[in-house]
Parts: structure tokens; sequence; C-alpha cells
């Protein structure tokens, strides 16, 4: 197979847009807007929603309209299930509102409408614009690693995009491995892989196929994860001193945490620190820094 | 939450992220778990992730008779994503945590995993709908207590964590 070279993709989008969230709104006049907003802001924070704008102004009809946020429509995995007991289960004909929100609505005398919006903010100015069609969204130049990503990826070596093609290459050989276990009665997604690797030494050290059939949770990730785990506690046995810390000497160094006066226990503290400073300075942390090349099969259904 | 406040406390004794967690079934604990990322050097071994294993360990890996959508899960903090996810997948009961994880929480913190459900790794998006199942969350119980532990635990920061990813004293759980 012939990969193409690396390219940037966002968080929480895809070629099929954005992922939607439904959120009840209303349409009021704008001097209603002032008290609504005022009252809404402690009713109902935006809370994960803050990068939509609250309110805009709908320019089809006339009299002008202000479009406001009042909350997401809540909405139950499984309407059948007993657990949920139907309370917070919104519909078109009866909206389920929070009572603070229920009482502004009933004193509005408007019907609550629902509208599909983008569930997450945008990572690129691009999906900024995209996504602001569906309902106005504040910019925000994302501090996220996401961002760093699109700085970056442009300026990736030939060699940097050659060991990356390398290592996609190898996790895809290993998926198609997995397609003889295509029959199994669990009906479980094989043909998932994955591969970490070490950056720096530009070398696999861990790789894991999905074992969903063995286990519900055991995704090619998870797996993957457990195997460079697993590596990491051979080349880096666990330290005797680790071990033999009397559970007294733990007691004391844990209960004088807060204390800088218990000089006993800080000192025990401050030796203990240092023990583990150079005992692990050239191990890496968990899989911190490592890079994770994934391929993941549409052919499987997780089922049961 | 008391068991599960109690194996938190055990996972402090091990050098551990102090978070304990108890799953419950026909009024009986039927798996109890802590976190242990530091002893296996696995950053996914969540309270929650160990208490599942042992549960389906006992069940010898049969899903069927784990019977998790019976179960309700008591965690002294907010599962994280990951974990949020895991349960979806898994249909689980009601599910109550202590603190709040406002760096990883799946549950409402971070990414809202309870409500939106999960898909299985290789769905497309338009696809998660289809499997969407959610969680039943109550946070806040005994959250005092929860915190206090992760407190201690932080004051010093995690003993195996290099120095960058030390975090301060009073800041969220890992
Ligand atoms: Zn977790």
């Amino acid at each position: 197979m012939q990969l193409e070279g690396p390219r940037f993709v966002a968080a929480h989008g895809s070629e099929h847009g954005p992922q939607l969230v439904d959120v009840w709104t209303v349409s009021v006049l704008p001097q209603q807007t002032h008290m609504l907003v005022g009252k809404l802001a402690t009713a109902a924070p935006l809370g994960s929603l803050q990068h939509l704008k609250r309110v805009w102004k709908t320019t089809a009809g006339t009299p002008v309209k202000m479009r406001i946020i009042l909350c997401r429509v809540l909405q139950p995995p499984d309407a059948a299930r007993p657990d949920f007991g139907g309370a917070a289960v919104s519909t078109a004909a009866e909206p389920h509102l929070p009572p603070a929100l229920a009482q502004l609505v009933s004193d509005l005398a408007i019907a609550p409408e629902q509208a599909a919006v983008p569930a997450h903010a945008p990572q690129t100015r691009e999906q900024w614009a995209e996504w602001s069609q569906i309902w106005p969204i504040t910019w925000r130049q994302p501090e996220s690693t996401a961002m760093y990503l699109a700085q970056q990826a442009p300026q990736l070596t030939q060699q940097e995009q050659e060991g990356m093609r390398r290592h996609m290459q190898r996790v895809w050989d290993l998926s198609g491995c997995t397609t003889s276990a295509a029959g199994s009665s669990e009906g479980a997604a094989v043909g998932n892989a994955c591969i970490i690797v070490d950056p720096v030494a530009g070398e696999a050290v861990a790789q894991g196929v999905d074992e969903t059939h063995a286990h519900p949770l055991r995704h090619a990730a998870m797996v993957a994860i457990d195997a460079a785990a697993q590596r990491d506690l051979l080349l880096w046995p666990p330290s005797p001193a680790d071990a033999e810390e009397q559970p007294a000497a733990k007691e004391q160094r844990l209960e004088g945490q807060g204390s800088v006066h218990d000089s006993t226990a800080a000192a025990s503290a401050h030796a203990h620190a240092a023990e583990c400073a150079t005992s692990h300075s050239e191990k890496p942390y968990l899989c911190t820094g490592w890079d994770c090349y994934l391929v993941v099969s549409r052919r499987g259904r997780y089922r049961h | 939450m008391n068991l599960a406040l109690a194996q938190a406390k055990e996972a402090l004794a091990c050098d551990e992220v102090p978070i304990g967690c108890v799953i419950v079934r026909d009024g009986q604990v039927v798996a109890t778990g802590r976190n242990a990322t530091n002893a296996t050097h696995n950053a996914t071994r969540h309270a929650e992730m160990v208490t599942i294993d042992q549960m389906l360990a006992e069940a010898s890996g049969n899903l069927a008779a784990a019977r998790f959508s019976e179960c309700e899960l008591y965690v002294t903090c907010e599962p994280c994503i990951m974990c949020a996810g895991a349960l979806c997948l898994l249909r689980f009961g009601p599910v109550h945590y202590g603190c709040v994880n406002t760096r990883f929480g799946g549950c409402g913190s971070v990414l809202d995993v309870h409500q939106r459900g999960c898909g299985a790794c290789g769905l497309a998006p338009g696809e998660l709908a289809h499997s969407h199942k959610g969680l039943s969350v109550t946070g806040g119980l005994m959250e005092a207590e929860a915190i206090d532990l992760l407190r201690k635990f932080y004051m010093t920061g995690n003993p195996k964590a290099p120095r960058p990813h030390r975090p301060l004293a009073g800041t969220s759980p890992a």
C-alpha cells in the first residue's frame, strides 16, 4: 500500500463536520434579551458549550429577534432504561427543563425550539468559519496540542515523514494479520492495531491488536499500552528500596507531608524523592513523549 | 463509598494516586479496586479498570455473567474520559463519584461522555448515535474525604512522576 504524507487533522471534527449536540433555544425581542441573559448566566451556565455565542440576532423576518441558548437537551441513552426514570427526558412536544428555566420560559410564554450546535470549540480558523454557519461561535486561539501540531506538521523533515510512513506501514501490516479472526462469534472489532514508538530512537517499543473477543476493553491501544508497561517493568524493575521501605516509616512520611516542622518526616520524604530521582532518571514516565500509530478498521462491529 | 475511600487510602499507602472503587450488585459488594498506575507502569490502570477486571476475572471473562448493567459503581473521583467510555461500552448501571476531576473528567468536567455515550473503536462519526449508551451519574458523595486524600498525595507530588509532570499542591488528580 502506498501511504500519503502525514496530514494534520484537527480534533473534534471530520470530513462529516463537527460533532453536534442538541440545545433548547428561544427567540425573543431585543428588549427582552438583557433580562433573560442575566438570569440564564446564573440559572444555566453554558458549561462545556462556552465556545458558542449564547445570543445572536436573527436576520430573517421582522421584527428582529434574538436567538438565545437556554440549556442542553438531556437525552437518555436509552429511554427504556429505568435508571433514567424519564425525568430528564425531553421531547419536542414537551421540553423538560430545569425548574428555574421552566419558570423563565413560562413567564415569556414562548415555546422553546431545539437546535443542533457544535459540541466542541473549533481548533482551526477554517473549522471556525465552517462551524459558525451552524451556530455563531466565538473564535479563541486554542493552546492545545492540536494547535501545536497544526503549526509543526508542515515543518516535518523528509526523514521524519519517512519514519512516520514506515511506522504507519508497520501498524497497517499488523492490522492485516488479524483478518483470520474475523469470524469470531463475538463479532468483535477485529483488525484494529496499534504500535507505540519512541520518537527519539525511531523504533516501536510495543504493539497490540484488538483482543475484544477475550475481554470487552482489550482494544488495540489498550493492549499496546499494556505491552509498553510490561516492557517498562522488565527494563526498569521496581527498585528494592521501594519495596523495603518499612510501613511505619512510610506512615510517618505520609503523615508528615503537610508539615515542614516535622524534620524527621521531611527528611525522610526528601530522601525518598532523591532516591526516586536517581533510580528513574533515564526511564520514561509511563508512555509520556511516545508516539502512537493506530489503524482502526471499519469492518468490525462491537456487539453483545 | 466508605469502602471505596478505604481502597483509596490503601492506594495512598502504596504511593499510588489515592482513588478507590467499589462495584455493588443486588446490594452486595462484588468487586473492589484502587489505582495501580505506578506499580504496573501503566497509565490506564485506574481504579475503575482494576475493579472491572476483578469482576470479569470472577465471571471467568464472561461478559453476560458479569451483568454490568445491573451493577452500581462507586468511585472516589469522577471517572476520566477513558473510564467513562469504558463504563458506557459495558452498559454500566448508575455511577456515583466523590470529587470532580477537572483535568480529565469524562462525566461533565472535560467531556460529557456520560451523556454522549461511547462507540467502539472503528465506528464512523454518524454511527455513534446508533450505539449511544450513556451513564446515569451522580457526584459529590463524600467529596471532602476524597479531596483530602488526593491533597495528601499531591502535597509532595507523585513520587514516580518526573518533575515537569509534578503538579502543585491542591491541584487536580491525574
Ligand atoms: Zn480513569
